[in-house]
């Protein structure tokens, strides 16, 4: 295989779609099949991935801060354009990592408090400067052209494309994601395999498998389509003409894939209807209310908290439903704060810290902490450098991964040097990323369950970031 | 358990048109929108709500109400050592109607059992009852060094006609009695905190004072920071901000004060608020609770005042009746004097006012729209306090009228007088023969004449239309001209077909006009249509929609109204008022699919929603271009103020050494405006390198490069009336810098440029290079940039593959878009980005017509999307507004509604991309996209069948039942409902353009053959019979995958 492997998917696709097309044992669902026939029986017990996915590319220079002298200076002086948007030491909050960052000394969004104590407990990490990555990259070979880069970096739509899906090479058209691929291996475990991709969130590329497909959910989980349980302007007898509607066979492929989602959604809503849990009593607690400390005080808007919230009420339903693997998708939008930054990554960070405080404690009290890993990922990081009311497109960025199996309390990755000129920077503090998304991913899907022969095939760059390429915060 | 939600609720409105069924069903229908209101706890504001934050089941229209039950405070703090707190929850909104509201607490850093006790309940109102009503919490003093503890009080399951206000809990503040210790004697040093969380003041008051207080001890020199923070209010116009520090010496436990100046800069009415926060404290002093006051302050500060508890003024149409009621407080044993432009109780011109025993009133329209001015005013006052008063608009509109009847039916060729019976029709009423205006001799409010000279055989499409103010039209009817028709240049089929992709939905007598006519002549009146602008009618919405009614000079008025307002309510109606009943459809589509892809949202919460009439200047922008020239499309949309502040070219600073250029707009009007990403051929395929790869159309310092062109923009701030205001460059540009201003008109015009704040480094981009400059020419710059962009390559292939994707076909093959490039390149006269011919040539192109080619290849097509699914719904049907407004609200709810709402994208990205591969598809397979598809899913192809159920099946009572304005009276189909075949036919004509499968046609005639025709003689029970038959036939249409298919 070619080392810096940019064309495979297309490769893949093209075998995919003739087995689609009607092929019985196709090179790849061969080989998809062996894959499977080698994979260990899974450990007892129930795991799960939640990937929060904050939309628009959170700015990660002020989610973590290093306050040591020389990079705090570095700090201040990038962002002092813009009025407030560099924090003053005594607003950051101070977290000590347990392995030493070369000196650096670090201090946390002060709107985190909850991922402050969270860490402090050894439930959270933070990644260093994590990003889309073909292969280990530096300055000069950016600028000389001289390694494979991902397309269209800095593009808001390639870029959370290349997060999502399992190779960076950022085509718009490519449709499977690493979440997905985790899937195709794991769903066979399920006793509901098409509850195994859960998006809170609508389509997401995260989820895309070859052989899975997602389901989108909504807060109440799936509403069913009215007409096919009551009557229709008062005649009891149309739901059944409603239904046979619905299941026309159609030759044209928008019409037959539009009927495709209507009837996976009749079939999934009655699964999972008579399974999920309650919001509030009796089931999954609602999200606290909390105002913004900061003028004029708005109350804290609650929504990625119910998204959370939502997650657990079908975690809960695991056992009823049979599962043992599961993948979820939440969408945090709001981070592409080119202007006006100072109050709306405020009112993110309020949000955030408010529901991973949440979703811990609610984890915690269904006894699955240790079973539930949650992790963020964005489209990027932004730059360093202002443009006086906020930061632009950058590249690498820092994450945050939680949850009771999570090696917590510590940085992975090394601390990024920041600072004109530096040598990991392209411009105006746009980070080259020292892991890459495949490192990070392969991560948590050897936690998941996947064996290293299946992680090589979700990942044909991996094997470019060394022969131990995976990090070591799963426990 | 869904079935007992929605039994006897579905068609209850049909009940009350059709009485002879029984009438116990009435009662029955109105116990169960209580019951269905304490089951969803859905918001039900002024407008359906069941969006994607809110929980609405399926098919649960919410009760249009406005009035909210909320907290009246988000916050409380209540010492250790008080027995008990008590919250105050308010009912807002009027009393109208009976409700209940249950609550709970929940635990914090504060604990059940030991801190407090957790408590339940419910509160109930009467109807009439507006009164505040109370929630006490016993609290326990422990005797520990806990701190302070909170812990939350949350109202929830709302029963009844109020919903939740935006206050639905509070979080309670126990504050510790038990000090710690912070100095070396060892006694407590003491806490710091506001005596109260809130103050209020008179603004014209020289001051406010706020009490700071010590308590828990007194040991030792302590003192604590503070300062100023804004609210609404802002410091340096109403309020001088100050900040300073608070001293306490050993011992002292005496309360200070900060005393914050107020100035009478600005003048403002209504209330404004800023806050003073407490910070750092030093000497072992520990910040207590409060340690944040808000202070309040009102533009009249008298004892009495009076409020018209109806958050918004009404759109209404003539003799339509509507509630109003006030509250007075200070003086509540005080009667309140209505009066309609300053008339006591209205008049006959005006309209009546009338009593009712709960106290409220009820507003009558009068039998004809009020002249001059159909603009009213509202006024209620206290009879013993006249200076207590409060305002509201009422908007009177022309009724809804009904075409019966013609006579003849049928006639011989030549001329002929037809007799149009029906209801409501005015002197002024507009008559169209297949869509085509034609005059008409008003004989009574139910009959009109026209003479009509008809030579030609076949068959015409008569409509009937009240004009504006609320513009309504009647259904259409059939005139038969004897004799073979002559052979059309299109088949009604085509014809419908071709409306499908040009417009937002086909009509009955669109069909039979383009038909008559062809598809040139056709193109050729829509390009002489003139553009309707959105402004004046978003301009009339605020003042509707937003009291206090802002006089024509009140400067501080109408900008808070203009320029703060956060009210998307007029754009989303002028959009549909527009896209159902106007006749300039081709623009509209286009300008439509341009909107698609030139993204521009006020999607809830985001900065364009602070200047609603601004935002309307968008959508008039991409209309009147549509059919000009892209160039110009190109620089009205980047000058555009509310581009500029969505993609933050606005107030961008080219000089500033520590900052670099913002990036936002230069990216983005590159990858997704004009050229995108890579290096396309002129058919639209991807170039690729001799390795096989893509090739990028611009890297990241062709970013920076024209970042640097886009500095030193800001909002143009119109010289004079009605704030005489002088521009002045160093104030305006910075206005530009804040998003809002304090000026009246600016967020109208164009954005202009600030030479001093425009980057005069050198600027490379796209192979250009601006040489550095000791001057700046920011339009000169500009004009580089964007000639260049036009003249680029990629733009052509670019843009008409969009266009073609949004108009007819999510895949069209390389020839087709390399014919319409060819078109966009010279249009034949030299003239390049000319907008008409690239329509023409998109929309007359043989992949475009040619439907036997398409209905035969399985790929041709796209998804229709669900906005254009409902609009083709409402068009088809002459759907009507009760209203006038097409109050639809907010559509894009996607567990309720139709999942996307035009200008109203979740980003820059719209609803869906132009490459998006479905998964795991017959489409992914076969290498083909399907754009719409990214937003379709499980949850959204739901809430659009439980959306369409309640739109098709609505009617006139609908928006008073239950919030739904729009509805048809489908005058048209009723006639054809006894013969299901022909109802099928006609429907399957205009929604699916004569395509429909005779498999689904079987399965629909199935549901229309189950409605059995009654023989009782009873008319009631054949309406019933007859129009069941029609909505069940169109919904079933518009819930088949079939029609989400535009092939």
């Amino acid at each position: 295989m070619n080392k810096f492997d940019r064309s495979r998917r297309a490769f893949l696709r093209s075998f995919s779609y003739t087995s689609l097309a009607g092929m019985s044992a196709s090179p790849f669902l061969l080989r998809m099949q062996a894959l499977a026939a080698q994979t260990p029986q899974p450990a007892s017990g129930y795991r799960a991935l939640v990937c929060i996915f904050q939309g628009g590319g959170n700015d990660g220079h002020n989610l973590l801060v290093a306050t040591d002298q020389t990079s705090f200076n570095a700090y201040t002086q990038a962002r002092a354009a813009a009025p407030g948007l560099a924090f003053s030491s005594g607003q950051l909050l101070s977290v000590s990592p347990k392995t030493p960052q070369f000196g650096h000394t670090f201090g946390l969004n002060p709107y985190l408090s909850g991922l402050q104590s969270l860490f402090e407990n050894g439930k959270l990490a933070f990644i260093a400067n994590a990003g889309t990555l073909i292969a280990p990259t530096t300055k000069t070979q950016y600028n000389a052209n001289s390694v494979p880069l991902p397309l269209s970096l800095f593009s808001h739509a390639n870029q959370s494309n290349e997060w999502q899906s399992i190779a960076a090479n950022g085509n718009l058209t490519d449709y499977r994601g690493w979440g997905g691929s985790f899937a195709d291996q794991l769903q066979g475990q399920n006793s509901t395999p098409v509850l195994t991709c859960i998006s809170t969130g609508g389509n997401a590329l995260f989820l895309a498998g070859e052989s899975t497909t997602q389901v989108s959910v909504s807060q109440n989980g799936l509403t069913p389509i009215s007409g096919l349980y009551n009557d229709i302007y008062g005649q009891t007898g149309a739901s059944s003409s409603l239904a046979s509607v619905l299941e026309t066979s159609e030759a044209n492929l928008f019409a037959k894939e539009y009927e495709a989602v209507l009837q996976r959604s009749v079939k999934v809503q009655t699964q999972l209807a008579s399974a999920i849990l309650p919001a509030g009593p009796g089931g999954v607690a609602n999200p606290p209310a909390s105002l913004d400390s900061v003028a004029p005080f708005k109350a804290i808007d609650t929504t990625l908290a119910t998204s959370l919230q939502t997650v657990a009420r079908i975690i809960g339903a695991r056992t009823s439903l049979g599962m043992t693997r599961q993948i979820f998708f939440v969408f945090h939008n709001g981070y592409d704060t080119h202007d006006g930054e100072v109050t709306t990554h405020r009112a993110r960070m309020n949000e955030l810290n408010l529901a991973l405080t949440y979703f811990d404690q609610v984890l915690t009290t269904m006894g699955l902490e240790n079973d539930v890993t949650t992790f963020t990922s964005s489209d990027f990081g932004r730059t360093l450098t202002s443009n006086s009311d906020g930061t632009d497109h950058g590249w690498g960025n820092h994450h945050i991964v939680m949850g009771g199996a999570v090696k917590g309390g510590d940085i992975y990755g090394q601390w990024p040097i920041i600072g004109s000129d530096q040598q990991n920077d392209v411009g105006y503090g746009r980070l080259i990323p020292g892991i890459s998304v495949e490192q990070y991913a392969g991560t948590l899907g050897k936690w998941l369950g996947l064996s290293q022969t299946q992680l090589n095939s979700a990942f044909p760059n991996l094997a470019n970031f060394g022969s131990n390429p995976l990090l070591g915060f799963m426990g | 358990m869904y079935k007992s939600r929605r039994s006897g609720y579905a068609h209850g409105s049909l009940w009350l048109n059709f009485p002879s069924l029984p009438v116990l069903r009435f009662p029955l229908l109105l116990a169960m929108v209580f019951s269905l209101a304490s089951l969803s706890g859905c918001g039900a504001g002024r407008f359906l709500q069941c969006g994607a934050s809110s929980t609405c089941p399926s098919g649960i229209t919410p009760v249009a109400t406005s009035q909210t039950i909320q907290m009246q405070s988000a916050t409380y703090s209540v010492a250790e050592s008080a027995n008990s707190v008590v919250l105050t929850v308010t009912r807002v909104g009027g009393s109208v109607g009976a409700t209940s509201v249950a609550y709970s607490t929940s635990n914090s850093t504060a604990v059940s059992g030991t801190a407090f006790t957790g408590t339940t309940g419910t509160l109930s109102w009467a109807d009439g009852d507006g009164a505040a009503k109370t929630i006490t919490i016993a609290i326990t003093d422990q005797q520990l060094t806990q701190g302070s503890q909170a812990f939350t009080v949350t109202l929830n399951s709302p029963v009844g006609i109020a919903t939740l206000g935006t206050v639905s809990s509070a979080i309670v503040t126990i504050l510790d009695n038990d000090a710690s210790s912070g100095n070396s004697s060892g006694n407590p040093a003491g806490f710091v905190q506001f005596a109260s969380s809130s103050y209020s003041a008179s603004a014209t008051a020289a001051s406010v004072a706020l009490t700071v207080t010590r308590t828990n001890g007194t040991s030792g020199a302590i003192s604590v920071q503070y300062r100023t923070v804004d609210g609404t209010a802002a410091a340096g116009s109403v309020y001088r901000a100050t900040t300073g520090n608070l001293n306490w010496a050993d011992g002292d436990g005496a309360s200070k004060t900060i005393t914050v100046p107020l100035l009478a800069q600005t003048p403002f009415t209504g209330t404004e608020n800023f806050a003073v926060i407490l910070g750092d404290t030093t000497g072992g002093g520990s910040l207590g609770n409060p340690s944040t006051s808000v202070v309040t302050l009102s533009s009249t500060n008298g004892p009495v005042s009076l409020t018209i508890d109806n958050q918004r003024g009404i759109r209404i149409r003539v003799t339509n009746s509507s509630k109003f009621s006030a509250t007075i407080t200070g003086a509540p044993s005080s009667s309140i004097n209505w009066t309609l432009n300053g008339v006591l109780n209205g008049n006959a011109q005006l309209g009546t006012i009338t009593p009712n025993s709960d106290g409220s009133i009820t507003y009558t329209a009068p039998a004809v729209v009020p002249t001059p001015n159909n603009v009213l005013i509202l006024t209620a006052t206290s009879a013993t306090s006249p200076v207590a008063t409060d305002s509201r608009e009422i908007v009177v509109l022309n009724p809804i009228p009904t075409l019966t009847g013609i006579t003849p039916q049928t006639t011989n060729p030549g001329s002929v007088t037809v007799n149009l019976t029906g209801l409501n029709f005015l002197p002024t009423a507009l008559f169209y023969v297949n869509g085509t205006a034609t005059p008409v001799t008003w004989v009574s409010p139910t009959q009109l004449t026209a003479s009509l000279s008809l030579n030609t055989p076949g068959n015409y499409l008569l409509q009937v239309a009240n004009p504006d103010p609320g513009y309504s039209a009647t259904g259409e009817v059939d005139l038969m001209v004897n004799g073979t028709p002559p052979a059309t240049p299109l088949t009604p089929q085509a014809a419908s077909r071709f409306l499908d992709q040009a417009t937002f939905g086909t009509t009955s007598g669109d069909i039979q006009h383009l038909s008559n006519i062809g598809y040139q002549a056709w193109l050729n009146e829509q390009f002489a249509l003139p553009n309707v602008s959105h402004v004046p009618y978003i301009d009339q919405e605020l003042q509707v929609d937003v009291p206090p009614i802002c006089a024509a000079n009140d400067v501080k008025c109408n900008t808070a109204l203009y320029q703060t307002t956060n009210d998307n309510d007029g754009i989303a109606q002028s959009f549909f008022i527009q896209a159902v009943t106007g006749q300039d459809q081709l623009r509209q589509r286009v300008a439509y699919s341009l909107s698609q892809f030139l993204v521009i949202s006020n999607n809830n919460g985001s900065a364009t929603m602070q200047q609603p009439r601004g935002f309307g200047t968008y959508l008039d922008v991409l209309e009147n271009d549509s059919f000009g020239n892209f160039r110009k499309l190109l620089e009205d949309v980047t000058l555009n103020a509310q581009m500029g502040q969505f993609l933050s070219t606005l107030g961008n600073e080219g000089q500033n050494a520590a900052a670099h250029a913002d990036e936002n707009y230069a990216r983005e009007v590159m990858q997704l405006f004009t050229i995108g990403l890579y290096q396309l051929n002129a058919d639209g395929t991807n170039k690729l390198d001799g390795s096989g790869n893509l090739i990028p159309t611009f890297g990241n310092a062709d970013v920076e490069g024209l970042a640097s062109v886009f500095t030193g923009f800001s909002y143009n701030v119109p010289a004079g009336a009605p704030d005489n205001y002088t521009p002045n460059d160093s104030v305006d540009w910075s206005n530009g810098s804040s998003n809002v201003g304090s000026m009246v008109g600016f967020e109208l015009l164009p954005m202009k440029s600030y030479a001093s704040h425009h980057a005069t480094s050198a600027k490379s981009f796209l192979g250009v290079t601006i040489p550095a400059s000791s001057s700046s020419d920011p339009n000169g710059d500009l004009k580089i940039a964007l000639d260049t962009l036009f003249n680029h390559p990629n733009l052509p292939p670019f843009v008409c593959k969009q266009l073609i994707q949004h108009m007819v076909t999510s895949n069209p093959s390389p020839a087709y878009v390399a014919r319409v490039t060819k078109v966009f390149q010279d249009d034949g006269t030299g003239v390049r980005g000319n907008m008409q011919a690239v329509i023409s040539a998109i929309l007359l192109d043989p992949e475009a017509t040619n439907a036997a080619a398409a209905y035969s290849n399985p790929q041709a097509g796209k998804v229709r999307e669900s906005l254009i699914r409902y609009l083709e719904w409402a068009r088809a049907f002459s759907a009507q507004s009760y209203t006038g407004g097409f109050e639809i609200g907010s559509p894009e709810g996607r567990q309720y509604g139709l999942g996307e709402m035009a200008l109203r994208s979740p980003s820059v990205f719209n609803w869906f991309q132009p490459g998006y591969v479905p998964p795991n598809t017959s489409i992914s397979a076969a290498g083909l996209v399907s754009p719409e598809l990214q937003m379709t899913d499980v949850v959204s192809v739901v809430g659009y069948i439980n959306y369409m159920e309640d739109a098709v099946g609505a009617d006139s009572s609908s928006f008073n039942n239950y919030g739904l304005d729009v509805f048809s009276t489908y005058s048209a189909e009723l006639p054809l409902a006894s013969d299901p075949q022909k109802l099928l036919d006609h429907i399957n004509l205009l929604l699916l353009a004569g395509s429909m499968s005779a498999d689904l046609q079987q399965r629909i005639l199935t549901a229309i053959n189950s409605v059995v025709i009654p023989n009782n003689g009873v008319q009631n029970d054949l309406n019933y019979a007859l129009i069941t038959r029609v909505r069940l036939a169109v919904f079933l249409t518009v819930s088949s995958p079939e029609f989400a298919a535009q092939i």
